[in-house]
């Protein structure tokens, strides 16, 4: 943990463990952290409902590795419709590994290509667990064809991957739609216990 | 801490290892809120006419998918209690 908790109070009795997609939106709703706007109708909600996420998770006390999940490193893919690149960072920005389409050698067009994609991906998490990366966070930027395959297929190289963070509208401009898109990630949370699904 | 923040109200947890899934959850509640299609649509402009009429045109089609599958549901009504039961 450790996390600064500006927006301190975890309400973990009123919250159940399992957490849905209801939670999910209320989540998204009622936290404006800079940059984040408030969305539809949840944003009204009372200020007083808010969440310290690392919180949450030490209450969970899952750990990757022995690393709470803050420390686990993260794998940033931005899939643009010409291209796919994957950089593994860890929690603080120390870089691990970084490829492309590009410097796996693929060309112009090929470049945007799931089969690509999938190449990168597992040249970077061979890279990455090279340096001893195990679980990743994986930030998926973009819809392009690399998307889904890189986000699988570094598992093929040698990670296990531990979440997926979402941020399709890589340049919607942040105030655009009703979903309130930040300009550089938009995502939605779902933070489901072992015994629970999504329906 | 800065870097966690954005994690918060973004995050699908893959169970198992199973990625797949847990990038379909993803998918599903991206569908649902709309963002895929938000983005998608953005990225080639649309016409502030356009988007006025596409949106008019959406409130429409829900309306009428509503109510059709209203009455289709009434209709398909298979097991239920006998209305006349004892005449």
């Amino acid at each position: 943990g450790g996390a600064e908790r500006d927006r301190a109070e975890v309400r973990a009795e009123a919250r159940p463990r399992r957490e849905g997609a209801a939670i999910c939106r209320l989540l998204r709703g009622f936290i404006a952290f800079g940059g984040f706007s408030a969305e539809g109708g949840e944003g009204a909600t009372s200020l007083n409902q808010k969440l310290s996420f690392s919180s949450i998770l030490q209450r969970n006390s899952m750990r990757w590795d022995g690393k709470v999940y803050e420390e686990v490193p993260i794998a940033h893919i931005k899939a643009t419709y010409n291209n796919t690149h994957i950089q593994v960072v860890s929690f603080d920005n120390q870089p691990f590994s970084r490829t492309s389409c590009g410097t796996e050698g693929f060309q112009n067009a090929k470049k945007g290509t799931a089969i690509a994609a999938q190449t990168a991906a597992m040249a970077a998490a061979v890279k990455a667990r090279g340096k001893g990366v195990l679980h990743v966070r994986v930030m998926v930027k973009g819809l392009g064809p690399g998307r889904k395959v890189g986000a699988d297929d570094g598992r093929f190289g040698g990670h296990l991957h531990h979440r997926q963070q979402p941020s399709p509208p890589q340049r919607l401009p942040p105030t655009e739609s009703q979903e309130s898109v930040r300009g550089s990630a938009r995502d939605t949370q779902l933070s489901t216990s072992v015994h629970q699904g999504l329906s | 801490m800065a870097n966690h923040l954005r994690f918060v109200g973004r995050t699908v947890m893959v169970q198992n290892g199973n990625v797949e899934a847990a990038y379909g959850v993803l998918n599903r509640i991206l569908a649902q809120d709309g963002v895929a299609d938000a983005v998608r649509r953005s990225r080639y402009y649309e016409k502030p006419s356009r988007a006025r009429r596409r949106r008019a045109f959406e409130a429409c089609r829900r309306v009428y998918c509503a109510e059709m599958a209203r009455r289709i549901a009434f209709l398909a009504r298979s097991s239920r209690q006998d209305p006349w039961l004892g005449c």
